[in-house]
């Protein structure tokens, strides 16, 4: 039966859809079918870890929630992003054409039809994995998201802010009764201590740490143009990252 | 012709006498350009030394100690680059602590192989010098590195144990003890970009390169020791600021305003669409994964 994987942050900036792309990617690499779907509509992108080219990008996520194709149909074959054997992975972008984005803006939809494309998508491409770039904060389509996911990453930078709009997060998914629940800690300084950060996050949010990614000078010059963990595998990011996907297939 | 006999001789004896006074005129004055022009030489050659300085010495320095980012191997350098410049046989760096004192952060003697703090291994045990007397909280004027540090300017001495105003008796049984005499002696501030001292530079026993005599600080250093004591000063709040924010990251305190999130939880579980999806949740999950087992 497949998995849902939602990939969450309370606030943008958090490498979150970095780390979605790298995990998909890990995952499919372990011979797994896997799709991810870019819900991020209002500021799409995923697409550029997996060079995704915007002019071979026809029809998108938005298309398939204006009735306009199948969602099957804004699903792109970007497994040549993988090395050797692995995959297939697909990805469902999300337009970045500003007239598309202010559309949505503008008529919103209903978050319902999401639920029947990730079901779609699922039973049309026999996916193993589906992992849900979902939008920052806490909003009807990412409490959908949250909501029929296996396995919930919660992915945070060390800052106030963060470790707040975080304790919501984590409260309001208890509550909707997420079987999976993981927080990975991104953008740390190398010179903190780690494991007493762990420590500090697991006795206050009650939910284990999956990883601490350290702040490189890799990640921040390769930024979102490139998957890190594929490219750079030796870098402590890389094994990090190959540590929550190893442990997203072990559940 | 007898010249003793006419007037023709008087004139010429005239003329001779007219011509040596000139002559010896002339040469006064040739002789008084002479020595201007060996001035003017001297000063162009100290102006070209320090130009050379300037930019061989001073900036490099600035700009290697502006990079560095080891406290120990700063504080070295700072010193080290200093006792070169004045070519001095020892010295010591004092950092201002927040307690108003000068706390010893590196001490070298040539002559007498000292090396404490720095890189050295050997820390300096040596306990500071109060800016402000412990029982009156009168300015310590006496030592002169204190009185460097609070009248924020270069102070010099020629010989140590003449110096009147200055204290030296520390000085004088540290001498005894280690066999040393003291003699010159100069202490420059290091001061940041907004005026305040935050070190000083003190460099005993400026040599004579040539003969290795001791000899009074050369005055004209002044400027180029204080361009390096700003630079100094500059690298080394740099490194301390950078310190102090890594200190704040590295100690991160996680506080979460339970009340807030409270509230926060209560208004999203309160509306009707999280009701809804609440219930259906499992339900949804099942069906979204469930239709493609058929």
């Amino acid at each position: 039966m497949a998995k849902i994987v939602s990939i969450h942050s309370f606030r943008g900036g958090t490498g979150k859809s970095n780390l979605t792309a790298n995990l998909a990617a890990q995952v499919a690499l372990a011979g797994k079918r896997v799709a991810v779907v870019d819900t991020d509509i209002q500021s799409p992108g995923i697409h550029m870890p997996f060079a995704l080219a915007e002019e071979r990008v026809t029809l998108a996520l938005n298309h398939f929630i204006w009735g306009e194709c199948a969602i099957e149909q804004a699903a792109y074959d970007v497994s040549s992003v993988l090395p050797g054997h692995g995959g297939p992975l697909y990805l469902v972008p999300s337009s970045i054409k500003i007239s598309d984005i202010g559309r949505i803006l503008k008529e919103g939809y209903d978050v319902r039809l999401l639920n029947d494309g990730f079901q779609a998508l699922i039973e049309k491409l026999k996916l193993d994995y589906l992992f849900i770039d979902t939008h920052p904060g806490v909003n009807e389509e990412t409490l959908l998201s949250i909501a029929i996911s296996d396995s919930l990453v919660l992915i945070l930078r060390p800052d106030q802010q963060d470790f707040q709009g975080t304790a919501v997060t984590v409260e309001l998914a208890r509550k909707l009764d997420v079987p999976d629940m993981m927080m990975v800690i991104n953008k740390v300084l190398p010179s903190m201590n780690f494991a007493e950060l762990r420590a500090k996050v697991e006795a206050i949010y009650h939910v284990p740490v999956a990883a601490i990614l350290p702040l490189t000078p890799e990640l921040v010059q390769l930024a979102s143009s490139g998957l890190v963990a594929i490219r750079f595998p030796e870098l402590d990011a890389s094994r990090e990252i190959k540590k929550i996907a190893d442990r997203i297939l072990a559940e | 012709m007898d010249l003793s006999s006419s007037a023709l001789g008087a004139f010429c004896w005239a003329y001779v006498i007219c011509a040596s006074i000139l002559g010896a005129l002339g040469i006064y004055r040739g002789g008084r350009n002479r020595s201007e022009s060996l001035r003017l030489v001297r000063q162009l050659e100290r102006e070209k030394q320090r130009s050379d300085q300037l930019a061989n010495f001073i900036i490099p320095t600035g700009l290697a100690m502006a990079a560095e980012t080891d406290l120990n191997t700063l504080l070295e350098r700072i010193l080290l680059e200093g006792k070169s410049l004045s070519q001095a046989d020892g010295g010591t760096l004092y950092l201002v602590t927040p307690e108003k004192t000068l706390r010893f952060g590196m001490v070298v003697n040539d002559s007498l192989k000292i090396a404490m703090g720095g890189t050295s291994g050997h820390p300096v045990t040596l306990p500071p010098l109060p800016l402000y007397d412990p029982a009156t909280g009168e300015p310590n004027r006496k030592n002169i590195a204190t009185a460097c540090a609070l009248a924020a300017k270069s102070l010099s001495v020629a010989d140590a144990y003449l110096a009147p105003g200055f204290d030296f008796s520390g000085t004088k049984v540290f001498d005894q003890k280690m066999s040393y005499r003291t003699i010159s002696v100069l202490c420059v501030p290091l001061k940041d970009p907004a005026g305040q001292v935050i070190g000083v530079l003190q460099l005993i026993n400026a040599q004579d390169p040539e003969t290795r005599r001791v000899i009074p600080f050369d005055e004209h250093l002044n400027h180029l020791m204080g361009l390096l004591g700003l630079l100094a000063a500059a690298a080394l709040k740099s490194y301390l600021r950078v310190q102090k924010l890594t200190e704040e990251l590295e100690n991160l305190r996680i506080q979460i305003d339970e009340a807030k999130k409270e509230r926060q939880v209560a208004e999203i579980t309160g509306s009707d669409y999280f009701k809804n999806i609440k219930a259906r949740a499992q339900e949804m999950r099942s069906r979204v994964k469930g239709q493609e087992s058929k």
